[in-house]
């Protein structure tokens, strides 16, 4: 199985920086290939071509549970095209993107595994709500990288990658 | 006296207190007001964007080589042209001039940047309102319009050519996505010869795309009389001042040169470089908006006026483009193309901007190609040797956007003391506000239905200039929304529009 994590934030921006802490912890202690990025446009496609499974991981804002982990795939998040920005794309929009465009060469599952945030100021640390949820969604990407390869063992051969 | 501030000092009918509101210090809603007259039609039109000043707090007490590294977060998607004019701002700190390599990596580094963001703004964001058509439905209207009109291997040839350019800054950055290589008076690591090669490799690529971009603008926009009627409109014609940047020989330089100013017919104005644009930029509080108005200090503060004699100017693609030649050839060719079909110079049509853009990102690539190909680029010299610490570094480029200022003063030991950084979207904050004046006064008229389709064409005529809100937080959903609300003569609201 081909996965990657890819981490998203602002490493100066104490718990917008969620997900490349959670990121640089799955690096340290499993066995995928972790990458990181600072915004959610086209570079997120790079990222993800030619994986069977990519995991990306993100703040998200505050919806009253501050450190709460929420797994949501794109549809959760996509709000439709008819938002048209100013400057850039978000992540769920990018990614419909990469499916209209390549296809099958996308991975096969995309999820978000987001933190609700408690403070978005200037700091070089997470609040420690957001703090004390990054071992447990460490864990939480563990689980979703041990299902999705029980999934891939139970297609037929033809359907495996 | 404009309608804001007298709702300010009088206070309006309904109106007690006008909030700016943004979410956080460094995202928020772009807020659109817009002011109806006794009859119906737009008196003025107001956009507010929110104040750039957090991070220049935040770099205080850091030492000025961490700088480069922390600013590159300013801004996902502005990431490479905050560390390099950090970076050359460094240089001055520590009195150095970097060595002839060191400067040619940065300008490679930094036209890379150039053909990734240039290609994402105008196949995401400016393209489609002119493929698809501006009246088609907003569903409709974006990247996936687009490519159902010019097919899906066109859009997957784009973005895979896009990834050329992510690449170079990847390798030359020395991080994925946050360039860390920067340093005062040179860069930190050599490009090796296989890596020269491949960055030839992917340039020729990327040049590819330049061409593409140019021929899709041509076939689709350029063929197309509705669209040039549309590019030519005087309600998206903002006459106003430039400013830019160019070498020696007078050709647009984006890393480094001289910055001009020229008037609404051409004429140069003024010259600078590096600190002596205090001498030339002076900027207008005003009272209903947090960013203060930038205008020519020679000219003085002239009001929200656009035409001859203004004192405001815009910076970016359509600026520099009138300011200077294109400093490769296929750009040069389609940089006077432009000024033929559009029979002025300087052009004002704001909708140029898209067309300048498209020109700017052929150029950016060749540059890169060229300087691929340069013998020096290899060289190991990337580093100068530091001079004493001056206590003080301005570093000007020109980002996509326009015209960038990075200006740092420290302490004995480089240790930074004051900050201020001079962003496009702050350069161009006038003319935005006229522009959307004008598309407002066009669309909006006496006993006309106030709908949807009102922040469509108001999207049209800010777009051009790519705001960039400081979107250095993007914590999910990541959306940038802008908020319309329209009042009447009274101060009452007839109608908010959102695009979120």
């Amino acid at each position: 199985m081909k996965a990657i994590v890819i981490g998203i934030g602002n490493p100066f921006l104490k718990d917008d920086s969620v997900g490349l802490r959670i990121a640089e912890e799955v690096g340290r202690r499993l066995k995928v290939k972790v990458d990181f990025l600072t915004n959610t446009d086209f570079d997120v496609i790079n990222k993800i071509l030619g994986y069977d499974l990519a995991v990306i991981v993100d703040a998200i804002e505050n919806r009253g549970n501050p450190g709460k982990i929420h797994v949501l795939c794109v549809e959760d998040l996509f709000r439709g095209y008819k938002f048209s920005g100013t400057h850039s794309l978000d992540l769920a929009t990018s990614i419909k993107i990469g499916y209209e465009i390549f296809g099958s060469e996308m991975p096969r599952d995309v999820r978000i595994v987001a933190v609700e945030v408690e403070e978005i100021d200037f700091g070089y640390d997470c609040s420690e709500s957001v703090k004390r949820a990054i071992p447990k969604a460490v864990e939480v990407i563990e689980r979703l990288l041990k299902e999705h390869l029980e999934n891939l063992n139970q297609l037929p051969a033809d359907q495996k990658l | 006296m404009h309608i804001f501030e007298k709702i300010f000092r009088r206070g309006v009918k309904g109106v007690r207190k006008i909030e700016i509101e943004p979410m956080t210090r460094l995202e928020g809603h772009g807020k659109i007001a817009i002011f109806l007259d006794d009859k119906g039609n737009v008196a003025d039109a107001f956009y507010q964007i929110v104040e750039f000043r957090g991070y220049e707090t935040f770099l205080r007490g850091l030492p000025i080589e961490e700088v480069p590294r922390t600013v590159s977060t300013v801004c996902g998607v502005c990431r490479a042209v905050h560390f390099t004019a950090s970076t050359k701002a460094s240089d001055g700190v520590f009195g150095v001039e970097p060595t002839e390599t060191a400067k040619k990596i940065r300008e490679l580094f930094l036209n890379a940047h150039y053909v990734e963001d240039h290609c994402a703004i105008l196949y995401a964001l400016g393209l489609p309102d002119f493929v698809v058509g501006i009246e088609a439905d907003p569903a409709e209207r974006n990247l996936i319009g687009l490519i159902k009109k010019v097919g899906v291997d066109v859009g997957k040839t784009v973005l895979k050519k896009r990834f050329a350019a992510v690449k170079v800054l990847e390798m030359l950055g020395g991080k994925p996505n946050h360039p860390v290589a920067g340093l005062p008076g040179g860069w930190s690591k050599r490009i090796t010869e296989e890596e020269r090669k491949e960055i030839e490799s992917l340039a020729k690529e990327m040049v590819e795309l330049g061409e593409m971009t140019l021929q899709i603008f041509e076939d689709v926009i350029l063929k197309n009389e509705k669209m040039l009627e549309l590019i030519t409109a005087d309600y998206y014609r903002v006459v106003v001042n430039y400013l830019g940047t160019v070498d020696d020989g007078g050709k647009v330089n984006y890393y480094d040169g001289t910055q001009v100013g020229i008037d609404t017919k051409g004429n140069e104005l003024f010259r600078f470089r590096g600190k002596e644009y205090l001498n030339y930029i002076a900027e207008r509080v005003v009272p209903w908006s947090y960013v203060k108005m930038p205008y020519f200090k020679q000219l003085g503060w002239k009001g929200f006026v656009d035409g001859e004699g203004t004192s405001l100017y815009s910076v970016g693609p359509l600026a520099r483009c009138n300011i200077g030649e294109m400093n490769t050839p296929k750009a040069k060719e389609a940089q006077e193309k432009m000024f033929d079909v559009l029979k002025e110079r300087p052009i004002h049509y704001i909708m140029a901007y898209h067309w300048a853009r498209a020109i700017e990102l052929l150029n950016a690539a060749e540059r890169i190609l060229e300087l691929s190909q340069d013998p020096e680029i290899t060289s190991p010299d990337v580093r100068a040797e530091l001079g004493e610490v001056t206590g003080e570094g301005v570093g000007i480029i020109e980002a996509p956007r326009g015209t960038l200022i990075h200006h740092y003063k420290t302490d004995e030991n480089a240790i930074v003391t004051e900050a201020n950084l001079i962003v496009a979207t702050t350069h161009n904050h006038a003319p935005i506000n006229i522009a959307i004046k004008k598309a407002a006064q066009h669309f909006i008229k006496e006993n006309k239905e106030i709908n949807d389709k009102l922040l469509n064409y108001i999207e049209i005529a800010y777009r051009p200039y790519d705001i960039c809100q400081a979107c250095a937080s993007h914590a999910l959903p990541g959306r940038y929304p802008i908020e319309v609300t329209i009042y009447d003569s009274e101060g009452e609201i007839v109608k908010v529009l959102r695009n979120f």
